[in-house]
């Protein structure tokens, strides 16, 4: 099975470089091809991180402070779910986070794949763990939530199935890689997986749309005024963005730790 | 005493908020921590010397060359 897919990706990734014959397409992709070996290698991106490290755990300090306080003890009690609608400020984060994740990870994946970073490997592979946390996470507090407010922890809703097709595709991203034993082959079976997979985001994203479900529809909008009022909206964003510091200084740990061993054996 | 229990109690729903808030902490917690003890442990390993390299490589002969 290793063999068989090990022998797919090869071949599309050899008819991909096959088809850089074009002059201007060749150099268009060797520039970038360039530019990202300097900007994305480790040497780089660790000593950018180095320099990045102090101002994420001063930002997570302060917006984690500041949503607590906001989440437990500053926004008003909602007039229909009560104070138990006091989870959403960690359920919201977690969920954002799961979808998130795994668009970085294909993301890294494409990259990994068509201009064969290392790092872009790590950085997916790495995600992987952090990804299956969060997207866990959601689905728990999700039924804390459900218990109270819809009188069950679980139900087949499209929302609640597609999140959890998400957590068994980290599982599966995170088995395949453990699984094959050339690092090489898991980083581009895993990416495969990956980009397969990516499917399931836009799907989550729009189930609430799509399809009559118990869960609620979007409350936050870009483009449009959000649903929520502002004093319970701020503590929201600032959990939201302390989870999105501690992900970037947990991945960076991950990293140093991932890069560090390799380099040793 | 009586702000701790209104805290706790959550109108009725603390037994759902409080494990959710405590549940998210360990777990992050737990995942932030063992990636940092591995980086620590790794960083108070020594390095392997260089000497095992130096002692392999041969002096070089200048009487062969001619």
């Amino acid at each position: 099975m290793a063999a068989f897919l090990s022998g797919i990706i090869q071949d599309k990734i050899l008819h991909l470089h096959a088809h850089v014959d074009n002059p201007m397409f060749k150099k268009i992709f060797v520039q970038i091809q360039a530019f990202l070996t300097r900007v994305i290698s480790p040497p780089y991106f660790f000593a950018f991180a180095e320099k990045c490290m102090p101002w994420l755990i001063l930002g997570l300090i302060l917006t984690l402070g500041y949503g607590l306080i906001g989440a437990l003890y500053l926004a008003p009690a909602d007039y229909l779910q009560g104070e138990g609608f006091r989870i959403l400020y960690v359920h919201v984060p977690c969920a954002f986070l799961s979808l998130l994740i795994y668009s970085l990870m294909a993301v890294a994946a494409t990259l990994g794949l068509v201009w064969r970073l290392k790092l872009a490997f790590a950085v997916m592979h790495q995600s992987a763990m952090l990804g299956a946390i969060f997207t866990f996470l959601a689905l728990m507090t999700g039924s804390l939530w459900g218990k109270p407010m819809w009188g069950t922890f679980w139900i087949w809703d499209a929302r609640l199935t597609s999140e959890l097709i998400l957590l068994f595709l980290y599982l599966g991203v995170i088995a395949l890689h453990s699984a094959l034993p050339n690092r090489r082959l898991a980083d581009q079976a895993t990416a495969v997986l990956v980009l397969l997979g990516f499917v399931d985001i836009p799907i989550i994203h729009y189930s609430v749309n799509w399809w009559n479900t118990l869960h609620q529809g979007s409350t936050i909008r870009l483009l449009a005024p959000s649903l929520i009022t502002p004093s319970m909206l701020y503590p929201l964003l600032a959990m939201t963005a302390a989870f999105c510091c501690y992900f970037a200084i947990t991945l960076i740990l991950r990293l140093r730790c991932d890069l560090n061993t390799e380099v040793k054996v | 005493m009586n702000t701790i229990k209104t805290l706790l109690d959550m109108g009725g729903y603390g037994i759902y908020v409080w494990p959710a808030y405590i549940l998210v902490a360990g777990i992050l917690g737990l995942q932030w921590f063992l990636p940092w003890k591995h980086w620590e442990n790794i960083r108070k390993t020594p390095k392997p010397s260089m000497d095992c390299f130096v002692a392999k490589s041969t002096p070089r002969n200048d009487s062969d060359d001619e």
